[in-house]
């Protein structure tokens, strides 16, 4: 055991008498440790240190592991919902509407004129049913009637198919 | 064996492993006493004492002889002890006083225990210091260390750790005249 005694040793009487003074203390061991300890420490470390290179896969602290299993179930359990919010066909249709709501109206014109698609093809694509003309024509009420007429008849519709 | 041959020892992939159990042997006992005069308790110094070895097979390659290797294992078990109490001053959210009176207990309990009465009263005093300044006096008064080595192990000038020393001297014969 590793202990190193010092020849100063003062009697417990001596102590009482006059004020302490450390290096009048003898350097005792206090602590004791079980029977056979250092003989069997070198063998336990040996064995584990052998051990810890064997095992080369990678030890994640046990804190980070309380810290990331939440947080995988937080990303888990997000990835769901997001992946089920953004397949709603309903979401889907709302979120086309707003994307197109931000194109500006010349920018959409700009680029029908400069795609292949017909006015005949626009036409097919656009529901009317159950919609009223003054929701596509605001004010029209207004025009006179003659105006209107002036402006059907400069109309060339070519294929009455196209109504 | 000396230092270097042991070091010569490590290095080598045959002889590595006897070589490591003669550095265990030859450390073991300065090491545990180190650590057991900062936890008091001995299975918390048996687990940390292993986790110092453990610490020195992974990080052998590291040391690269510019320390001397007993400094450099001193090194290790130091900072282990240190975040082995900081550890338990957070995990139980206790203040310092408590965690002192937590170790004190333990040397009052008398398991392992074999000092006579000034000697557990000098273990108890030694308990009302920071723990930086413990491990201090103890590398100094205990194992007898020169300033130079525990400057290079607790990376502090010799100066600074001088005047430590001394104040805890101090400190401690004031507990023990009137504590």
């Amino acid at each position: 055991m590793y202990n190193k005694s010092k020849n100063k040793i003062m009697s417990e009487d001596k102590l009482h008498s006059k004020p302490f003074k450390l290096e009048e203390i003898s350097k005792k061991e206090v602590f004791s440790v079980p029977d056979g300890y250092f003989d069997k420490l070198p063998t336990i470390i040996q064995t584990r240190a052998v051990e810890s290179t064997k095992k080369k896969t990678v030890l994640v602290p046990a804190g980070v592991l309380r810290l990331a299993i939440p947080v995988a179930l937080v990303v888990l359990i997000s990835g769901y919902v997001g992946f089920k919010y953004l397949n709603n066909p309903v979401r889907k249709d709302a979120r086309i509407e707003a994307m197109i709501a931000e194109i500006s109206s010349e920018e959409l014109v700009s680029y029908l004129d400069q795609s292949d698609i017909t006015s005949d093809e626009l036409l097919d694509m656009v529901s009317f049913e159950g919609e009223s003309l003054e929701e596509f024509t605001p004010g029209l009420d207004d025009v006179p009637d003659e105006d209107l007429e002036l402006l059907i008849n400069d109309i060339d519709f070519g294929n009455e198919n196209n109504i | 064996m000396e230092d270097s041959e042991l070091i010569e020892k490590l290095k080598g992939e045959d002889t590595k492993n006897y070589a490591f159990n003669l550095l265990v042997r030859k450390y073991q006992e300065r090491i545990y006493w180190h650590i057991r005069k900062m936890v008091i308790d001995h299975d918390d110094a048996d687990d940390l004492v292993q986790e110092v070895f453990i610490k020195v097979w992974k990080y052998l390659d590291n040391f690269r002889g510019d320390s001397q290797l007993y400094t450099w294992i001193y090194r290790i078990a130091t900072n282990e002890c240190l975040s082995f109490l900081a550890k338990k001053k957070k995990r139980f959210f206790l203040p310092i006083v408590d965690v002192e009176k937590e170790l004190s207990n333990h040397v009052d309990s008398g398991t392992n225990l074999s000092g006579d009465e000034i000697h557990l009263k000098l273990q108890k005093a030694l308990l009302k210091l920071p723990d930086k300044q413990r491990l201090v006096f103890n590398m100094k008064y205990y194992d007898d260390m020169k300033y130079e080595d525990i400057a290079e192990i607790t990376e502090t000038s010799v100066g600074a750790l001088k005047a430590s020393y001394h104040h805890a001297v101090k400190k401690i014969e004031d507990i023990l005249n009137n504590g």
